[in-house]
């Protein structure tokens, strides 16, 4: 199924929960924070909590910026 | 009184949490990792920004693990963020991805000076507040915004002193000098700060602390800019401590007796 990463498409085979797909594009990057559709998905929910296709997700962390 | 101005016996006291250095480092335009960590150990800062950004594969290494090996305490930022909503979900995004209540709340309102945007702004940091977050606001040099700033339970604020990166100093002591006179809470000078004589500056006029960024990260030499506003700090800290006599045109009676030769 067909998701939107970051502002880019991404294919994810069906039942890919938010843990998955963060180590997919986080690697082992441990102070990440998700959002869906809008929603920030809290640490506690992602391993139960199963993507669906056109599903928006950001998955962020801090970066060198601003003042 | 201090010895130092800025050591242990003078700490900066911030959101419940006290600091010997009166620095808080931006780390936007830093050119890169291991020029930003001379500029932190030069400067002495115990706070430094980080933006949340989406995450890169290929990112090169990360500023988090350079500013926790220094012990530096990461105080997120909503740089970028345009509307109050943006910055809200933002600080809500930092607190899950770094599990800090603090943030450093900027709501900006006019893409080329960066002025604050002070309806949004305020909107933010309400919710922000109620929301339990330690509000650490980027404000205009108004002293009624910085009140109403307070009196919503921001922790700080954090007025600038000339626009986001022009490094023309504090363009409106008088306002400052209102600002730190009616705050409760601590005054951080955010923004404008060229170089250390402006740091001196902001201290001398009674700040409580200055952020630093883009003065100290896209210097010719970020480690001598950072040193330097170390000293300046702690030089207009001990200045605003000491309290010079006030400027006069001249002094009355004389300091020195008219002496005249033979005696």
């Amino acid at each position: 199924m067909r998701l939107v990463v970051n502002g880019a498409d991404r294919d994810v085979a069906a039942g890919t929960t938010v843990t998955a797909l963060v180590e997919e594009v986080a690697g082992d990057r441990r102070q990440v924070a998700v959002a869906i559709n809008g929603d920030i998905v809290e640490r506690n929910r992602w391993d139960e909590l199963e993507l669906d296709a056109g599903d928006h997700v950001e998955i962020v962390a801090a970066a060198q910026g601003g003042g | 009184m201090s010895g130092e101005g800025s050591g242990p016996a003078d700490p900066l006291a911030l959101g419940g949490v006290t600091f010997s250095s009166r620095i808080v480092l931006g780390t936007g335009g830093a050119r890169s990792l291991e020029a930003l960590e001379a500029a932190v150990r030069a400067s002495g800062a115990e706070i430094a920004t980080v933006a949340l950004r989406r995450v890169a594969p290929d990112a090169p290494g990360s500023v988090v693990d350079v500013l926790t090996r220094w012990g530096v305490t990461l105080l997120p930022n909503t740089a970028g963020c345009y509307t109050a909503h943006d910055a809200i979900t933002t600080a809500r995004l930092a607190r899950e991805a770094l599990g800090t209540d603090w943030i450093k709340l900027e709501v900006i309102g006019d893409e080329r000076t960066l002025f604050p945007d002070a309806v949004e702004l305020l909107d933010a940091a309400e919710t922000l507040v109620d929301e339990g977050f330690c509000v650490l606001p980027y404000t205009n040099d108004d002293p009624v915004l910085a009140q109403r700033l307070e009196q919503l339970g921001c922790a700080a604020v954090m007025p600038l002193g000339a626009p986001i990166g022009s490094g023309a100093g504090i363009r409106n002591p008088y306002n400052l000098r209102i600002i730190v006179e009616h705050a409760h809470v601590p005054v951080v000078l955010d923004a404008g700060i060229g170089t250390a004589s402006d740091a001196t500056t902001a201290m001398e006029l009674g700040c409580d602390a200055v952020l630093l960024a883009s003065a100290v990260t896209r210097a010719e030499d970020p480690a001598a800019m950072a040193e330097a506003m170390r000293h300046g700090v702690v030089a207009g800290r001990l200045a605003s401590i000491g309290q010079p006599p006030p400027e006069a045109p001249y002094r009355r009676p004389r300091p020195v007796g008219r002496l005249r030769w033979p005696l």
